[in-house]
């Protein structure tokens, strides 16, 4: 091992990310210079080719595609739109009805859709433009947009969890039943934000127009098709029904039959259309699951897991303190690298060395997937803030500036995911996943 | 210049058409599987290893069309301190560091796919050559769009040169 080239490759990745580069080249370009740079490694250039297939190439990994097509088929078919009606019902009687529909939405999207970039295209250009005809500023409304949509991947299901259990040898189930309880104070979170700005700004009650009790219940009969998709998902898994996958290809099935049978607005153009959307999004997944598993090699290569361990043996702080130590250092990895890049280097990489420590795999999971979710609407590689900026037609300053109380609320929820771990382990003991 | 536009997006085109196709088979045989598994308890060999190795042909084959759409993530916050010709330099300089990852992908890709010629999968009982293959025509794809998008670059350069 030479000391320099580990430091070159972290060197080149951050350097070509600066430069502009597509992240998912410039973790492949530092893995490769690893090759180049280490003495005696170029001969063995073939296991580039093979760690980046062999990275690709395992089954849970397949849940990641059927659960992006079935949350592009729930979009297509108009069930946000049916999902948003039913959270104004609920909430839009209240003084800033729609910045309360705005987050409820996309808590019961989350039981749908396992991506917030899908929540933010999917919800975000009607939530926005609602909330913008309602006298909201556009800023604002997403600001709002944008940071409620985290919400959605750390609620099940969820890509980034399905990414650190199949990692770590973790229960997708136990980590989707842990994720459940600090999804949803995420948006509780966002409602006391905006219950504070609705005490100082003019924002209206917004409820159904000409409401009887049939049309509410018209309402609910509607949401119910997608209200059921996660109870079929979870239920599936955690009975032991379905594996992960499996359910994957169940909602994917669902979705197509509600859209082909019950709202017969899908037709087989718009099908393909989606299975393109689809295809971009894992791709880009698969790319980086790919590169980031050269990276990974290498860090093993290195011994990094071990001198790693040995530190925090050696260091002797407090699990707490270890837990805020890391926070603090993937928020920062957060400003430039992407949720799941970080999850693919460091999550096989600390939960052994946490679990030495105490700390259970699924709280780590959990806090892990919280934390590089907010990663999503950290400036300058917000990858939420970005999408936002564009669906809100707002600028990328004036969004990052009304975003910081959202940001302040969800940092707290993290924080106590951190601290008190029976928030995200409650539920998975309930269930009998864990001790 | 049009020349290579027309290939780029013929290359899309077909690839994507592909791709998609596949997708649709993977999506089909994970829920055929859950269906013979749960309605008759007579679940196939084949439908897991047909789709892992179909979904990296998808990727693989759809990493060539990101990089045309250049829907690849970059950190795109600084590109606003740099002068547009200087930007386009460094967009050179780091485009000749991409091509070396994609050039080590296509042909070692394919080293690793001819070696694996004689060998065949658990339960498809294929080649591993067909698996394999999907990295090193992935890479060649994303090569040849990256290609395009420098071909493009350099020509708006020139443009802007004339025109300046």
């Amino acid at each position: 091992m030479t000391d320099y080239s580990l430091l070159i490759c972290i060197g080149t990745l951050f350097a070509l990310l600066i430069f502009g580069s597509p992240v998912i080249f410039a973790i492949g370009a530092a893995g490769l210079i690893y090759f180049v740079i280490e003495p005696g490694m170029w001969p063995m250039v073939s296991v580039y080719a093979h760690k980046f297939f062999t990275g690709m190439d395992v089954f849970i990994w397949l849940s990641i595609p059927l659960f992006v097509v079935a949350g592009e088929v729930m979009g297509q078919i108009g069930m946000t739109d049916r999902l948003l009606k039913f959270s104004r019902l609920l909430v839009g009687r209240f003084r800033g009805g729609l910045a309360y529909m705005n987050i409820l939405a996309s808590m019961l999207f989350g039981g749908v859709s396992g991506s917030a970039l899908a929540d933010i295209s999917a919800l975000g250009p009607v939530e926005i433009n609602m909330m913008k005809r309602d006298g909201y500023r556009a800023d604002f409304a997403t600001a709002l947009t944008v940071s409620s949509a985290i919400q959605g991947p750390i609620i099940p299901p969820s890509i980034p969890l399905i990414i650190f259990a199949s990692l770590t040898n973790t229960s997708i189930g136990a980590l989707f039943l842990g994720g459940m309880l600090p999804g949803i104070l995420v948006g509780v979170g966002l409602f006391v934000v905006v219950a504070v700005m609705v005490r100082r700004q003019d924002f209206g009650r917004r409820p159904i127009e000409n409401l009887t009790p049939g049309v509410a219940l018209g309402i609910v009969l509607e949401a119910l098709w997608a209200l059921v998709m996660p109870l079929i998902i979870l239920g599936g898994i955690i009975f032991g029904i379905f594996t992960a996958t499996e359910a994957a290809a169940v909602a994917v099935a669902y979705a197509a039959l509600i859209g082909f049978l019950v709202y017969r607005n899908l037709s087989l153009k718009q099908f393909w259309q989606v299975l393109d959307r689809s295809a971009r999004t894992t791709a880009a997944i698969y790319l980086i699951i790919g590169f980031a598993s050269i990276i990974s090699w290498v860090l093993a290569a290195e011994r990094v897991p071990s001198v790693l361990s040995d530190f925090v043996t050696q260091v002797d702080l407090p699990v707490w303190a270890v837990l805020l130590l890391l926070n603090l250092f993937f928020l920062f990895n957060g400003l430039w690298i992407s949720d799941a890049v970080q999850l693919l280097l460091f999550a096989p990489l600390f939960t052994p060395i946490l679990a030495e420590l105490g700390v259970h795999p699924v709280q780590f999971g959990v806090i892990m997937v919280v934390n590089v979710m907010i990663s999503l609407i950290t400036p300058p590689y917000g990858l939420a803030l970005y999408l936002g900026a564009a669906v809100g037609e707002v600028s990328l300053g004036a969004l990052v500036r009304q975003s910081w109380p959202f940001l302040v609320s969800s940092l707290a929820v993290l924080l106590l995911v951190t601290l008190v771990p029976e928030l995200s382990l409650a539920l998975p003991r309930l269930f009998g996943f864990i001790q | 210049m049009k020349a290579v536009e027309t290939v780029s997006w013929a290359l899309a085109r077909v690839a994507g058409a592909i791709a998609k196709a596949l997708l649709l088979f993977v999506v089909c045989i994970m829920f055929l599987q859950v269906v013979l598994r749960f309605g008759f308890n007579a679940a196939l060999p084949w439908p897991e290893e047909a789709a892992r190795y179909g979904m990296i042909w998808v990727v693989m084959l759809f990493g060539g069309i990101l990089v045309r759409d250049e829907q690849l993530i970059s950190v795109d916050f600084f590109d606003h301190f740099w002068p547009r010709r200087l930007l386009v330099l460094r967009n050179l300089a780091y485009r000749l560091l991409l091509f070396a990852v994609l050039a080590v992908l296509m042909v070692e890709g394919w080293e690793q796919a001819i070696t694996a010629w004689p060998r065949t999968t658990a339960a498809m009982q294929i080649s591993w050559f067909w698996p394999y293959a999907a990295v090193s025509v992935g890479a060649t794809l994303m090569l040849l769009q990256m290609m395009a998008l420098v071909v493009r670059d350099v020509a708006r350069v020139l443009a802007d040169g004339k025109a300046g």
